[in-house]
């Protein structure tokens, strides 16, 4: 135990340079636009659902009632309320999605509007890292970029919305080299 | 064509040893393996047999194809093949889908058995080949002959060893494997009682100084822990795992038509019994007190017997129970129908836990728990237990419970530490459990006030004041006890109100950190520390210090990181 801390106290520079420099991670406004999205659309999708289901308890609770056009525009305008809300919330997040890159040391991500969290993950413990992109990474020209631990509940850390090349670029970077320590 | 005819010979030149031969499983190997699906048409049979066509349970219909997975898993146990070859293990299984798998030497870390009553009594044993990062087993052959077991762990042990000293020595603390056990294993070659497991292959590093060092102490056990059969008592008195077995019965009635017509007129009758008592002429004419006295005769009746069962659980768990150290290495056998022999490396131990319940500190006890990497994947279920350690030392005397953590962390002096409390830690959580807990509160006194039963309200009242102030005792206990203290390497981080948790993790183990803040926090300006190792459940995280004043966080942050990089 005590070997292996000395050992890790003497670690080599890394391609970034002086060690312990902080340099942040860019984001790609194509996650900005992502999150927006995926928010705006959630919001639409609970206020439709939401409508529906109250209309449907009107309807049951009720007898005779026959509000159904007033209640399916109450539906919409509140879904498009949410939606807003969601486009707003999304642009928030991205706001605060921060990652950064301690040199020879780790990786750190910030994240979260109301719940913020912030993940620090030292490059001598990562097993493995994962460079992924879905469809609409590949046509936004970016990348999500998975380290991995041998923790078991926090085993894995995605950071999202890299630029592809600057993701493989850390991922040579951050590569487990045969003297990190296990144990 | 030619080409291939001259590459032939040339290919067959390298095979001039002798090639292993390839071995299979035991013959009863089957019965093992469908044992677990025959546990659930076990009843319907029954019943079938003996009560002819008069069940129309649906059941019946299931035994056809529970029957065919049965022919189909002794097909499967037939055609499992396994083959030492140079430097690797062979395993080909499955008749369908066919698997051949080449397990590398230098990754099986663990070898472990266990024989439960059914394999004593046949003489044969499950064997499991492990690896160094835990998740499902490398290899799992169930179940193997005695001989042919201790053969395969003696003829992995000399090829390990073999490929030992070639290895590149990696660092240190590198995933390297344990001390060699080979007087211990094959000294047990008598087919006694005591089943074995544990040894574990010289991977490799033969680096690390506590391997080299251990190689030759491995002849000397020390003995560091016992349990007596009074320990056993206590065990059982200070857990609740009663809980655990009426559960499992409850559930394993409940799954058949046939056994919930057997079983549960018995268990209908503690309760019957209570109802009458509680109806009783007695508690009728003394109204409240007869009813309260009542109410509390039950509840410590229940109380009693759920102990009892939980003794007799302890018993069954722990009968026996030794830690020894051999050289680098812990080992703790205990069991009474099962037994186990867990092992672990020192240097893999990434997390300890002391617990102290009330009735714990009633009998002056506590509770060692630990973590080891690497073993998160086999817990014990319900009654069965797993194939790692677990416990240090599932009850001992604060004392003992010391000397185990100086033994396996040095630098942990417990006197000596300064303890840094938490203040607004006691609010944070009040205020954190108010918001949910006043408005449910408020909204069932509102709805009692409403129906206005044949129970007058001021009692009602009176309940809800005695829960608010046993919940504002518990929050400002809570924030009173809780502090963590840093030793060196070491992290302590105490809590609990009742049920008194120290946490001690070593810091180059911990894997990654996490800070978080909830609006709550921020208000206050508190935060979250977090950090996991290897090897913990998955539910919950290592280490959890919730409400830290976030300068001492973020200073206490730079500090694991600093040792962590």
């Amino acid at each position: 135990m005590q070997a292996s801390a000395t050992l890790n106290a003497t670690s080599a520079t890394t391609a970034a340079g002086l060690a312990g420099a902080v340099t942040p991670l860019e984001k790609m406004p194509g996650q900005l636009r992502f999150w927006r999205g995926f928010h705006a659309l959630a919001g639409l999708l609970a206020g439709v659902a939401c409508g529906a289901v109250l209309l449907g308890w009107a309807e049951e609770l009720l007898p005779g009632f026959s509000g159904y056009g007033a209640g399916a525009s109450v539906t919409a305008l509140a879904a498009l309320g949410l939606a807003a809300l969601g486009w707003w919330y999304g642009g928030r997040y991205f706001a605060h999605y921060q990652g950064s890159l301690h040199a020879g040391e780790g990786v750190v991500l910030r994240s979260g509007v109301w719940w913020r969290t912030e993940a620090w993950v030292p490059m001598a413990r990562l097993q493995h890292l994962d460079v992924t992109q879905g469809p609409l990474d590949r046509a936004w020209g970016m990348a999500t970029l998975t380290l991995n631990t041998a923790g078991t509940h926090d085993h894995s850390l995605r950071i999202k919305g890299l630029p592809t090349e600057q993701a493989h670029a850390l991922r040579a970077a951050l590569l487990p080299r045969t003297r990190s320590a296990h144990e | 064509m030619s080409e291939e005819a001259v590459a032939a010979p040339a290919a067959a030149v390298p095979a001039a040893q002798p090639v292993a031969p390839m071995l299979g499983l035991h013959p009863l190997s089957f019965l093992f393996v469908f044992a677990k699906g025959f546990r659930h048409v076990a009843l319907p049979l029954v019943a079938l047999v003996f009560f002819g066509r008069q069940t129309k349970s649906w059941e019946v219909f299931v035994i056809v194809p529970v029957l065919v997975g049965m022919v189909m898993a002794f097909i499967r146990a037939r055609a499992f093949r396994y083959q030492v070859g140079e430097g690797e293990l062979v395993v080909r299984e499955g008749v369908l889908d066919r698997t051949l798998r080449h397990i590398p030497f230098g990754r099986i870390q663990h070898i472990s058995q266990r024989r439960q009553l059914p394999h004593r009594l046949l003489g044969v044993t499950e064997l499991r080949l492990e690896s160094a990062s835990g998740g499902k087993a490398e290899a799992t052959m169930k179940v193997l002959g005695l001989k042919e077991a201790q053969a395969l762990e003696a003829l992995l042990h000399d090829r390990g060893a073999g490929a030992a000293d070639v290895a590149s020595p990696s660092l240190a603390s590198g995933p390297a494997a344990g001390v060699a056990q080979g007087p211990g294993a094959g000294a047990a070659g008598a087919p006694g009682p005591v089943a074995q497991a544990g040894a574990a292959i010289p991977g490799a590093s033969m680096a690390a100084p506590d391997a080299a060092g251990g190689a030759a102490a491995a002849a000397m056990p020390q003995l560091l822990h016992q349990l007596s059969s009074a320990d056993l008592i206590r065990v059982g008195l200070a857990s609740n795992r009663g809980m655990v077995l009426v559960g499992l019965a409850f559930g394993a009635t409940m799954q058949h038509d046939t056994s919930r017509k057997l079983v549960l007129p018995y268990l209908k009758l503690p309760f019957q019994w209570a109802k009458s008592l509680l109806v009783s002429d007695w508690v009728v004419a003394h109204q409240w007190l007869g009813a309260t006295l009542g109410v509390l005769l039950v509840l410590v009746l229940a109380t009693a017997a759920l102990r009892a069962l939980s003794v007799a659980l302890a018993f069954f768990k722990y009968k026996g129970f030794t830690l020894v150290r051999e050289g680098g290495k812990l080992v703790a056998t205990f069991g009474l129908s099962t037994h186990v022999r867990a092992s672990a490396r020192l240097s893999r131990l990434q997390r300890w836990q002391i617990d102290e319940t009330l009735v714990h500190r009633w009998m002056g006890r506590c509770k060692l728990g630990v973590a080891v990497a690497g073993g998160s994947a086999d817990r014990g279920k319900g009654l069965e237990p797993g194939h790692h350690l677990d416990e240090l030392a599932p009850i001992a005397t604060p004392a003992q419970a010391q000397a185990l953590l100086r033994m396996s962390l040095p630098a942990l002096d417990w006197v000596a530490l300064q303890w840094q409390p938490l203040p607004r830690a006691g609010l944070r959580k009040l205020l954190g459990q108010a918001r949910w807990l006043l408005p449910g509160m408020a909204v069932l006194l509102g709805v009692l006030w409403q129906q206005q039963g044949n129970v007058p309200f001021a009692l009602w009242l009176a309940l809800a004041g005695l829960l608010l102030a046993q919940w504002l005792w518990r929050g400002w206990a809570w924030g009173r006890f809780a502090a963590y203290a840093v030793a060196g390497d070491v992290l302590v981080y105490r809590s609990g109100v009742l049920h008194r948790r120290w946490v001690i993790v070593a810091m180059p183990r911990l894997q990654s950190l996490r800070l978080a803040t909830s609006p709550l926090d921020r208000t206050l300006g508190l935060c979250t520390l977090q950090a996991d190792t290897q090897g913990g459940s998955r539910r919950q995280r290592a280490l959890d210090m919730p409400a830290v004043p976030l300068a001492q966080a973020q200073g206490l942050r730079e500090h694991l990181w600093r040792r962590m990089v």
